[in-house]
C-alpha cells in the first residue's frame, strides 16, 4: 500500500513540476524578447564623430546641424563661412536670397561652405541630401552690415 | 524522499534559467551604468556649451527681425512668426528708415517692419543700438530647394518637369534660361543638354511671377545617390 502511494505521489510531482517548469520557461523567453524589442538599437549615422544610441522609436528631427555662425549673427564682412555637420557624404545646398551654393559633407558627415551674403538680412535655406534620397532641411537667419554696431 | 524531490526540481529548473536571469540582471546593471555615464557627460557638454553660446552672445552683435506690435517707454515689443519678443532701447541708439535716413523713435509706428541690430545682455535682454526699417520682402527668401526626378524634358523649350522625391503626387514646370546655373554635385558646370529624363536633380525655384504653375530655377545639381532607382529598367530582349 506504502509503495502504491509513493508512485503515485512521484507521478504526481512528475507531471506537476513538468507543467510549472514549462511555464516558467515559457515565460522567461516570452519576457526576454520584450525587452529585446524595446531596448535601444544603436544607429551609425555619425559613426566616426561619436557613437550613439538612439531609443529605435526616437523623435526625428532635422539632421543638419549648424555649427556657426550662430543664428541671428550680425557680421561684418560679405563673405562667410558656414560649419556644419550632418549625415557623411551628402550633398549640402546653401540658398541665399540671391545666391546658391553647395558642396558635400566629408565621410565624418562635417561640411565647410563659404557663402557670400547679401546686404542686410539674409534668410538663408540649406538643404542637406543623403545617398539614401533623404532630404533635411533648416533655416539660418543672417545679417551683412558694414555698420559698427 | 526529499532528495528525490530535489532531484526532480533540478530535472525542471535548469540551471541555464537562472544563469540566463544572472545573467541579464548584470547585463541590465551595466547598460543603467553607462546610461547614467552618458547622460551626466551630455548633460556637462550641454552646460559648456551654453556656457560658451552665452559669453560669445554677449559680445557678438545679433539681430532681431519683426513686425513692431507695440512701443512704449523705452522698449519695442515685435511679432514674429506668432513670436513675440521685446526690444530695449537708448539715447544711443539709431534710428534708420527705409530711405537709409536717421529718424527719430517717434518716427516708429505699429506695423512697420523693422531689423534691430544690439547685443543681449546677461539676463538675456536685447539692447538695440541700430533699429532700420525695412520692408517686409527683404527678410523672405522666395527659393525653394526641391530634391526630384526629372519627368520630361522638352527638346524644343527650355522646360522640364521635376516630381520631388519626398512627394511624387506633385510635380513641378520647372523653366530655365541663360542665367540657370547647371553643375555636377563636384561643382563641375555643364549644359541642358546634359540632363536627361530619370535623372535625379536638385533645382533652386521661384515661382514665376507672370505664368501660373511655372516656377524660375537659377540652379540645378545634379545627383547620383547610391540608392537603387524605383522605375524598373527596361532590358533589352535577345
Amino acid at each position: 500500500m506504502i509503495k502504491e502511494y509513493f508512485i503515485a505521489i512521484i507521478l504526481g510531482a512528475i507531471l506537476g513540476f513538468g507543467v510549472t517548469g514549462s511555464f516558467f520557461a515559457l515565460h522567461q523567453n516570452n519576457t526576454k524578447q520584450n525587452i529585446t524589442t524595446i531596448s535601444p538599437v544603436p544607429t551609425n549615422t555619425q559613426m566616426s564623430t561619436q557613437v550613439s544610441i538612439t531609443p529605435s522609436i526616437s523623435e526625428k528631427k532635422s539632421s543638419i546641424d549648424i555649427i556657426s555662425p550662430e543664428n541671428n549673427t550680425v557680421l561684418s564682412t560679405a563673405k562667410t563661412n558656414i560649419k556644419g555637420n550632418t549625415k557623411p557624404n551628402s550633398l549640402i545646398i546653401i540658398s541665399t536670397p540671391s545666391q546658391t551654393f553647395s558642396d558635400k559633407s566629408n565621410s565624418n558627415g562635417v561640411f565647410n561652405i563659404n557663402i557670400e551674403l547679401d546686404s542686410g538680412v539674409n534668410f538663408i535655406k540649406i538643404s542637406s541630401i543623403d545617398s539614401d534620397d533623404n532630404q533635411e532641411e533648416t533655416e539660418l537667419n543672417l545679417t551683412y552690415s558694414t555698420t559698427k554696431i | 524522499m526529499y532528495l528525490l524531490l530535489s532531484f526532480l526540481l533540478s530535472l525542471f529548473f535548469p540551471n541555464q534559467i537562472f544563469a540566463k536571469e544572472a545573467t541579464a540582471t548584470a547585463s541590465t546593471s551595466d547598460k543603467n551604468l553607462t546610461e547614467e555615464v552618458r547622460e551626466m557627460v551630455a548633460k556637462r557638454v550641454k552646460e559648456i556649451k551654453q556656457n560658451d553660446t552665452n559669453s560669445s552672445s554677449l559680445t557678438t552683435p545679433k539681430s532681431i527681425t519683426g513686425t513692431i506690435s507695440k512701443i512704449e517707454n523705452s522698449k519695442i515689443i515685435i511679432t514674429d512668426k506668432n513670436d513675440s519678443k521685446t526690444i530695449t532701447f537708448s539715447e544711443d541708439t539709431v534710428f534708420i528708415d527705409v530711405k537709409k535716413n536717421k529718424i527719430k523713435i517717434d518716427n516708429l509706428k505699429s506695423g512697420q517692419v523693422i531689423l534691430s541690430m544690439g547685443y543681449y545682455d546677461q539676463y538675456d535682454n536685447f539692447e538695440a543700438k541700430r533699429i532700420v526699417i525695412i520692408t517686409s520682402e527683404s527678410i523672405e527668401n522666395k527659393n525653394e530647394i526641391i530634391f526630384g526626378k526629372i519627368a520630361d524634358i522638352s527638346q524644343t523649350s527650355n522646360v522640364l518637369i521635376l516630381i520631388p522625391i519626398k512627394n511624387k503626387n506633385t510635380q513641378y514646370q520647372i523653366k530655365s534660361d541663360s542665367k540657370t546655373k547647371i553643375v555636377d554635385e563636384n561643382g563641375n558646370i555643364l549644359t541642358i543638354s546634359k540632363l536627361k529624363s530619370g535623372q535625379k536633380i536638385v533645382a533652386v525655384i521661384q515661382p514665376d511671377a507672370k505664368i501660373a504653375n511655372t516656377f524660375n530655377v537659377s540652379h540645378i545639381i545634379t545627383f547620383n545617390s547610391n540608392s537603387t532607382s524605383n522605375s524598373p529598367t527596361p532590358t533589352p530582349k535577345k
